[in-house]
Parts: structure tokens; C-alpha cells; sequence
């Protein structure tokens, strides 16, 4: 059963105890705008495209053990990780195998293929700590790419280049924690 | 003898004849003080003024006026009563007619247009009442009218009298000639109109073809060809009405020119008074009146006779059975159907041949064959909905078309394909077969409706439809505490559960997830005074948030709201989905974006501006619209500015609010409600009160949505078991059924009406069940559903016949009829079927 925080435990939290909600950054679509534009996904975006998926984004509070997405459940949405650490597990033949571990200053992302096709998540990710992403759904990608349809081609070899990046870690992740001996190298396959 | 046999007349002279006989006697009065103002006119001139007598004179003229006076008021009378007759007599009419319409077998329906049968039932019949009240007085008293004037005439002078009358022996001739034209012309009329009614019809029904194919053009041209034509009919047929009443004036004006060539002249020699002349020319004109009566009851008699004749004969069909079995109550069959060399053909062709076969009580028989084999024609035939043409269908070993109407509506029940669902509540669709069979007083009670909703698979729709609903007022009022008891189960067992989804009204706290509006006047006006898009016109309101100094601050958020809104999605358009982070509404951003022009870099002053702004700032939610950000500490004045408003100007009992609040919360216990015996306007958010314009929807969850997630169905799902358990449940289904479907179930998917048809059906629980593709429109989970509910439930209790086109569901069945080109290729049970290999093995491996 999830028990994510929102926004509105941000803002309730706020409101009883100390007031970090308006530190003078401006409105949460201007803070929301200025992580967006530190990710090297949206460098070439254009700022008022990147406004629009800072409106349309949902900033979203996990704590630490809670699942932010769930293997087998269909997928409808990106998650950028702000702050916190998440921790990838995929099932196989009923065991839970750890595959990748996301950080805001490494990969800090998943889900980016969501916004181009309907299919079921394919693995678990859960909040190793206290975690805030901020999500953006297919239905508002696509809403998006509708209005800007000349940015498409370059959005979608973006995000498969994403998606590159991120194979390619986790891949690089399980080989450095395998042990040698359960490696398998080229030419001696069985 | 049957409806459409009876002449015109039958109505007349059979119906509400006392009151007819008193038409009668009111016009012979009304005759005398008809004919006794001529006599006074003659008195007059010769006694009164020739004789120089003033009191004579007075009195005659007194008289005279008397008598008219009377006539007239007379007259009056007799109008009125000649339309009451008339419409009674139609009232009969009209309701004997429609008993037989509805009666008539399937196959003239097949053939009828809906619009010729409604054109006949209303416009038509209301011409043909007029006609009926008068139709025996104008007659029986114009005659006598006239025939006494003629013998006043005849008692002055009879030459006169029978040179003026030479008349009407031509106008005997000549107009009925004319008559039969307009006859003609008429019936021409009559065929058009319905003609254009159907093509109405036709287009409405399919209205949405029309749309789709833009045939817009096409329809109107197909009209405008009938309005055409009826504009040609028309004016030939006035052309000929006015004709006739020229020829009659013409005829007429020679009468007082004969009068006064020789009445003049007898005059002039002293053979006839002055008097008398002035009595007969009077006279003259006065069997005018009758005569003009007779001729127009002439034209409205042939009218009304053409109608009527139209009327009749297109339903001029005997119903094949009759209604009521005549000396005995209706059979309760056991569900016994032999069908001997049964065959059905449509002129040449031969939809069945040569069926033979005994279906015994409580079999489960599934129809399966090729398209166009027969299937439906046999169901249909079973139902006594068509007769067969050859061999015979006998029902217990009666032969079925012995059987009445009744005998077989108690017995035989058939869900067809394309059900009909009748405008009305659920409710009503699911009672409309059990109340058809006339026994009002033994309706299925609810559980038994519910548990047959339940079995259907229609209990999640109709918890949705009663979830969505907003009752009115009497019907929650003595269930007021169950849904107080819901609440308090949501909000105390299942907050966990609950929590994360919807934000609970509460008080004490300013409320993220609900409007700006919401979080001040907390609660609802029964009369809508404090609706949102009243509030800046609300006096009460304005003084509020002026006193409390909150109205810059809520213009000043509006104006933030109005100018990000407008530059994020300008370029954008009208899209709702954007719009949906914004309060501002797609259709508004022009408007919006004109104001903030006006205002340039300035902020508003004109009052119009800032109630706009308001507006924005009210209809504001802050966990929702992220378009900007609560102002800092604006949600501590606002939530000190409720707590003020309530308490103060709504005399609300804050404390009590706070306390009961708490107490849910904590305890999940809700004290019950305090009974209010004076209704009223405002209810505050608080647990012990119940909103009567929101849903039960809103008032059981009782709070802000947090999220739309997936989720929400299965949590659902845990409310519904919940409630469940402590029996509430079924108000919701009941309040559910109450959901008014629309025309023709419009409101309700496929699926959903067949669902309901079904319903329908098993209420009526007779020994014979006939499916005719009944689940088609069903996803495969409900048809296994159905199919399991006979399989189990019935097994044993109903002989069932379905025709079926997935051939995996009828393993189940006793025994399986292949029919093929009319004709039974193959039965026998699946097990049989497919270990013979023929063709139902083939059909099942082609699926």
C-alpha cells in the first residue's frame, strides 16, 4: 500500500513547524524549472517548453523503504530523483535481485522509456532513504510533443539515449559486484 | 367487430348518447328563439310602425332582442358541448385504437414505419374529433332549421317561397362534384404528411449516421421534396374548398334578387305587405344559416370520413391471439416444447423447413449454425412472436396457437439481441416485465432485486451510478445515519488506507487539497448563495474578506494566477488538459488575456477586474493548481477568517465542529447527527453533517481528493467490502438504481443494457427461457459469468434456449441443435457432437 508524501505533507509539515517552504526561490514552478534545466536531458530544450513540463511535472516525497513503482504494474510516468537514493530490484524465478543503485549525482533517472510506450514496469525501485522525484507522465509528453511535434525526432533519440545511458550503468553496476568466477566471457559460451 | 371495421358512425351513435340527446334538445330550444325574432320583425313593421304603437313597438323590440340574446347564449352552450362530445368520443377512440396497435403481430411492424403509426394516433385522430360532437345535432338541427324557416317562408307566400328555393336543387348537383375532387386531393394530402413524418423519423433515429456522413445535404433534399409536394396538394385542395363556398355564394346572391324582382313588384300592386316582405327577406337570409351548416357538414363529413378511413386500414389487421385466454385462468406450463415438421417461409423463401424436435422441462438446449441459418427465426417462433408456417410448435401438448397472449407472457420469457431499454430509472427497466404481467402488488422485494444485480454482474456499475448520484433531501433523510456510519468507517478503520488519497475536511486545519473558496466558507449553501461564482457579488462575503483584509491578497493572487497562466499557455490554445494545473478554464484564457492587456503593468481597480481576479483566487487549490504558490502565511489568515465566518456570522457551533472532528480522527467514532427540525440554508464541514447538493460520493469520503491513482479502484474495493460487512452496502445499490438511463438507455454502455436485459428476464422467472444471442455485446468475463449463472443456478428449474454464436460456452448445454440453411444438421450433446467429427467439430476448430 503506498503512503507517499505529496506536496501536501510538504506543505502541512510546513505550516505546523517551520516555514522552508518559500525560501525566497521563487514559486515551485521556477525551482521546479531550475532542476530541470540542470539535467543534461533537457541542455537543449528550449526554456519555455521546459516552464510547461515544470507545470505539468508532480513533485512527489518518498520515504525511506516506501516502492515508488512496483514490478508488473504498468507504467505511466518518468522519475527524476531530486534528492535521496533509490535502489533498482528486478524478480526472477520469485528472488528479488538487486540490479542498480540511482543517485542524484549519477544516473538519476528511470522510467524515461514510459513516456514512449505502454508496457508494465519490468522491475521494482524503491526508496533506499528519504527520497523527493519529480515525475512527468506520458499523457503530458505526448500533450506536449502535440504542440511541438518538430521536436519529437530529437526527443526520442534523446530519451533512447537515456535509456543507453542507463543500461549501461546498471550493467556496469552488476558486473562490479558479480563475483569473477561468475563471469562469462565472450567465446566460451554454453 | 373488430376496430378497424366500425364506421365512422359507430362512434356517434354508440357513444355518450345522453349526453347527445341532451345536444339535441338544447338546439331545438335554441331553434324557437331562433325563429321568433322573424315573426317580432314582421309584427313590427306591420303592427308596431304602421299602426303607430309606441308600447308595441317597445315590446316587440324587447322581445326581439330577448330572443336573440337567448339564441346566441344558446349557441355558445351547444359549441361547447359539441367539442366536449367530440373529444370523449376521441378519448375512447384513441385508447381503443392504441390497445389494438400494439397487439398487431411483429411482421406488420416489420413492414410499418414508427412515424405513420404516431402521425395516425395523434394529428390525424385530432381532426376527425371535431367532426364527432357534431356529428349528429348539426345535421338533425340544420335540417329541422331549415325546413322551419321554410315553412314560415311558405306560410307568407308560397310562390315566393318555391321561386327562391329553386336554388339549391343545382347546388345538390354541383357540389358534391367538387366534392369528390377535394376528396381526392385530401387523401393525396394525408399520404404526403406521413410520408414526411417518416422521413423525420428516419433521419432522427439515425441522427448519428447523418453526422457521420455529413448527409445533411442529402436528408434535406429528401424533405424538402415532400414540403414541396404538400405545398402543390394544398393549394389544389383550397382551390376546391374555395371553389365550393364560391359556388354556394354565387348560387345564393340569386335568391334575393329573385326575392325583390318579384316580391317588388307584388309590392307595387298591393298583393303583398311591407311587412311581410321584410319578414320573408329576413326569413331568406336566415335558412341561409342551415343550409351553409349542412354544406360545411357535408365537407367535414367527407373529411373526417377520408381520414378515418386511412386511419383504419393500414392497421386493419386481426391480432393473431388474443390477450386473455377466454374462461380460464392463463396455463402454468411445465416447459414441455415439441416442435413437429415446424417450417417458416417469407413468401418463397424458407427461412425453416422440416424441424422436428422435443425439448423436455428443464433442458438446456443451446441453438448454434452458420449466419442466416434460422437460429433467431426458431427462438422467435417458440416465443409465438411469428407463426409458423407449416407443421406445428405445441407447448405442454397444446398447440401454441391456441394459446393467448397471456398464457404465453406468463410462461416464456426472451432476452432478444438489441434489447430495448425504456426511458426511466434502472429501477424501472429492471420491474418493467414484472409489472407488465399486471401484478403490481407482488413486486420482487429489493433483496431480491439486488442479489439478481449482483448475479448479473451489474452490482460495480450500479454502485458507481449510486456513488455518483445526489439524492434529493427526502430520500437521505432516514438513512442519514448509515451514510454518517460509512463515514465515520472510512475516516476511523480504513483512514490508513484512505489518508493518502483524500485530504478529510477538518476543521482545524487550512485544507491543501481543497479550493480557496472551500477552505473560508467551509461548507454549502442549500439555495447557492455562497457559490463560487456567486462569492464577489455576495454582500455577506464582500464585508468578510474586506473586514479581514483579505481581499488585496486574493486579487493579488488572482492578477499572479491570471498573467503566469496566460504567458505558459498562450501559444498552447484552448487544451483542457492543460488548464487542469490552473484554475482558470480553457475557454477563458481570451477573456483573460484581453483583461490583463487593459490592465498593462497597472493593478486592477475597477471593481469588474478585481471580481474577476477574486474568482481565480477562489476557485485556487493549492495541492492541485501548480501554476503558483500559496502566498507566504496567506493560509493562516484564511483559516482564522473561516473560523470567524462560521462561528460569527453563521452561528455555527465551532467548538462542536472542532470536538466531533477530533474525535473521528482519533477514535473513528461519529456522534450521531442532532435532529434539526427547521431547515437550514447553510451546512458547515463538519462529520455530523450531511451536504444534500454534493454526491454520496463526496459526503462519504468527505474530503479533497489528494490523487487520481490507480489505486483508487482497489480501495475502493476495500470501502465497498467494508461497508459491506455492516450491512450498508445495499443503500448504495439502491439509491444506484434510481439512476435514470436515459432515451433508450443512451446512459448506459452495451454491455451495461444487456446486463439490465438480462435482469429483466430472470425477474420474471417463468418455467421457459429464451436467449436470442443474449450476451453478444458482453466482454468474455460476464458472458462466463451468465453463463454460469445458468449453468448452476437454473440448471434444473428452467428449460432455456439459447442461441449462441461462441461455441466454447455451450459445453454446458443438455444438447447442442446445429441448424444449417433452415435445417437441423446435427444434435446432440458437445462430448457427442465433437466425437463425431461433422460439422459442429468444424465450427468449433474454425473459432
Amino acid at each position: 500500500m503506498r503512503n507517499s508524501w505529496t506536496e501536501r505533507e510538504y506543505f502541512m509539515n510546513s505550516s505546523t513547524n517551520s516555514k522552508h517552504r518559500n525560501s525566497g526561490e521563487g514559486s515551485s514552478i521556477d525551482r521546479k524549472t531550475a532542476f530541470l534545466q540542470q539535467l543534461p536531458f533537457f541542455h537543449e530544450t528550449a526554456l519555455e517548453t521546459l516552464r510547461l513540463y515544470a507545470y505539468l511535472a508532480s513533485m512527489e516525497k518518498f520515504p525511506a523503504g516506501e516502492p515508488i513503482v512496483v514490478q508488473g504494474e504498468p507504467a505511466d510516468r518518468m522519475y527524476l530523483l531530486i534528492s535521496g537514493k533509490v535502489g533498482i530490484c528486478a524478480d526472477h524465478h520469485g528472488r528479488q535481485f538487486h540490479l542498480q543503485l540511482l543517485a542524484p549525482d549519477g544516473v538519476s533517472y528511470f522510467g524515461e522509456l514510459a513516456l514512449l510506450a505502454e508496457f508494465d514496469w519490468f522491475f521494482s525501485a524503491t526508496a533506499l532513504t528519504d527520497a523527493t522525484v519529480l515525475t512527468i507522465t506520458r499523457e503530458a509528453f505526448h500533450r506536449v510533443m502535440e504542440k511541438y511535434p518538430e521536436q519529437l525526432p530529437k526527443t526520442v533519440s534523446r530519451i533512447i539515449k537515456l535509456h543507453v545511458e542507463l543500461f549501461v550503468d546498471q550493467t556496469h553496476y552488476l558486473l562490479d559486484h558479480l563475483k569473477e568466477e561468475a563471469w562469462r566471457e565472450c567465446g566460451s559460451e554454453q | 367487430m373488430l376496430i378497424t371495421r366500425r364506421p365512422l358512425f359507430y362512434w356517434v351513435l354508440t357513444r355518450h348518447r345522453p349526453l347527445q340527446l341532451l345536444l339535441l334538445a338544447v338546439i331545438l330550444v335554441s331553434l324557437f328563439f331562433r325563429v321568433f325574432p322573424l315573426e317580432m320583425q314582421k309584427r313590427i313593421v306591420n303592427e308596431a310602425i304602421h299602426l303607430r304603437n309606441e308600447q308595441l313597438l317597445f315590446l316587440y323590440c324587447a322581445l326581439y332582442i330577448g330572443a336573440i340574446t337567448l339564441a346566441s347564449l344558446l349557441k355558445y352552450l351547444i359549441n361547447v358541448m359539441q367539442t366536449v362530445i367530440g373529444q370523449k368520443i376521441l378519448v375512447g377512440m384513441r385508447n381503443e385504437l392504441y390497445h389494438h396497435i400494439l397487439q398487431l403481430p411483429l411482421q406488420f411492424y416489420r413492414k410499418m414505419q414508427p412515424g405513420t403509426v404516431i402521425s395516425a394516433m395523434t394529428a390525424e385522430l385530432n381532426a376527425i374529433g371535431l367532426f364527432l360532437g357534431g356529428a349528429l345535432a348539426i345535421p338533425v338541427t340544420s335540417i329541422l332549421t331549415f325546413l322551419v324557416f321554410l315553412g314560415f317562408m311558405f306560410s307568407l307566400s308560397p310562390l315566393l317561397t318555391l321561386l327562391t328555393v329553386i336554388v339549391y336543387p343545382f347546388e345538390l348537383v354541383v357540389i358534391p362534384l367538387l366534392q369528390r375532387r377535394y376528396n381526392r386531393f385530401n387523401k393525396k394530402r394525408i399520404r404526403n404528411t406521413r410520408a414526411m413524418g417518416n422521413i423525420v423519423n428516419e433521419a432522427v433515429s439515425g441522427i448519428h449516421e447523418v453526422h457521420s456522413n455529413s448527409s445533411f445535404a442529402l436528408e434535406e433534399k429528401r424533405m424538402a421534396a415532400y414540403v414541396d409536394r404538400l405545398y402543390h396538394i394544398l393549394k389544389k385542395l383550397f382551390v376546391v374548398k374555395y371553389g365550393m363556398k364560391f359556388a354556394n355564394n354565387m348560387f345564393q346572391s340569386f335568391g334575393p334578387f329573385i326575392l325583390f324582382l318579384v316580391g317588388g313588384y307584388l309590392a307595387i300592386h298591393g298583393q303583398f305587405t311591407l311587412g311581410a316582405l321584410v319578414a320573408f327577406l329576413s326569413a331568406y337570409e336566415k335558412i341561409y344559416d342551415p343550409w351553409k351548416e349542412m354544406m360545411e357538414y357535408y365537407q367535414e363529413y367527407q373529411d373526417a370520413s377520408v381520414r378515418y378511413r386511412q386511419i383504419m386500414k393500414i392497421f386493419d389487421l386481426p391480432p393473431e391471439h388474443p390477450l386473455l385466454p377466454e374462461g380460464r385462468e392463463p396455463y402454468r406450463l411445465r416447459g414441455d416444447i415439441e416442435l413437429k415438421g415446424t417450417g417458416f417461409s417469407v413468401g418463397a423463401v424458407k427461412l425453416l423447413e422440416g424441424i422436428t424436435t422435443r425439448i423436455r422441462p428443464n433442458e438446456q438446449i443451446a441453438l448454434v449454425g452458420f449466419s442466416g441459418s434460422g437460429k433467431s427465426t426458431l427462438a422467435l417462433l417458440i416465443a409465438q412472436l411469428y407463426n409458423a408456417s407449416h407443421g406445428s410448435i405445441l407447448l405442454d401438448g397444446r398447440e401454441i396457437n391456441t394459446l393467448s397472449k397471456a398464457d404465453i407472457s406468463r410462461n416464456i420469457t426472451m432476452i432478444s439481441q438489441q434489447p430495448f431499454i425504456f426511458t426511466g430509472t434502472v429501477r424501472d427497466n429492471l420491474l418493467y416485465a414484472v409489472r407488465a404481467g399486471g401484478d403490481d402488488k407482488n413486486l420482487p422485494d429489493r433483496s431480491r432485486l439486488l442479489s439478481l444485480v449482483r448475479e448479473v454482474g451489474l452490482e460495480e456499475d450500479i454502485l458507481r451510478f449510486g456513488l455518483n448520484m445526489v439524492p434529493p433531501r427526502e430520500r437521505i433523510m432516514p438513512l442519514l445515519d448509515k451514510f454518517l456510519h460509512m463515514r465515520s468507517i472510512i475516516q476511523g478503520e480504513l483512514n490508513e488506507q484512505f489518508a493518502g488519497i483524500i485530504e478529510f475536511y477538518d476543521c482545524h486545519y487550512f485544507l491543501t487539497y481543497c479550493s480557496l473558496r472551500d477552505n473560508i466558507i467551509f461548507g454549502d449553501s442549500l439555495s447557492g448563495e455562497f457559490d463560487t461564482e456567486h462569492l464577489p457579488d455576495n454582500k455577506v462575503f464582500r464585508k468578510l474578506i474586506d473586514e479581514r483584509g483579505l481581499e488585496g491578497d486574493l486579487v493579488a493572487l488572482g492578477l499572479d494566477i491570471a498573467r503566469k497562466t496566460v504567458h505558459l499557455l498562450k501559444d498552447i490554445g484552448e487544451d483542457e488538459f492543460f488548464f487542469e494545473r490552473s484554475p482558470m478554464q480553457a475557454d477563458e484564457l481570451e477573456n483573460y488575456a484581453t483583461l490583463l492587456d487593459d490592465l498593462g503593468n497597472g493593478s486592477p481597480r475597477q471593481r469588474q477586474h478585481r471580481n474577476r481576479l477574486l474568482l481565480l483566487a477562489l476557485r485556487f487549490i493549492p495541492g492541485r493548481h501548480s501554476i503558483v504558490d500559496l502566498p507566504e502565511g496567506l493560509d493562516d489568515r484564511i483559516l482564522s477568517t473561516r473560523h470567524y465566518f462560521l462561528e460569527h456570522l453563521m452561528g455555527v457551533d465551532i467548538e462542536a465542529c472542532f470536538t466531533s472532528t477530533s474525535r473521528l480522527r482519533e477514535t473513528g467514532a461519529l456522534a450521531s447527527l442532532p435532529m434539526f427540525t427547521d431547515q437550514r440554508d447553510f451546512i458547515p464541514f463538519c462529520p455530523t453533517e450531511y451536504l444534500y447538493r454534493h454526491s454520496l460520493k463526496d459526503n462519504i469520503f468527505f474530503g479533497g481528493t489528494i490523487r487520481e491513482t490507480p489505486d483508487e479502484e482497489r480501495l475502493y474495493a476495500v470501502a465497498m467490502e467494508a461497508f459491506a460487512r455492516q450491512g450498508l452496502r445495499d443503500e448504495i445499490l439502491d439509491i444506484g438504481l434510481d439512476f435514470e438511463v436515459g432515451s433508450k438507455g443512451d446512459r448506459l454502455s452495451g454491455g451495461q443494457r444487456q446486463k439490465v436485459a438480462i435482469a429483466r428476464a430472470l425477474l420474471k422467472d417463468t418455467p421457459i427461457l429464451i436467449m436470442d444471442e443474449a450476451t453478444a455485446s458482453l466482454d468474455n468475463q460476464s458472458q462466463a459469468l451468465i453463463q454460469k449463472l445458468i449453468d448452476t443456478r437454473y440448471r434444473g428449474h428452467k428449460t432455456i434456449i439459447a442461441v449462441i454464436h461462441r461455441l466454447d460456452l455451450t459445453p454446458s448445454y443438455d444438447r447442442i441443435i446445429v441448424l444449417r440453411a433452415g435445417t437441423v444438421i446435427e444434435q446432440g450433446s458437445y462430448a457427442e457432437l465433437m466425437d463425431r467429427k461433422g460439422v459442429f467439430y468444424e465450427l468449433v476448430h474454425k473459432q
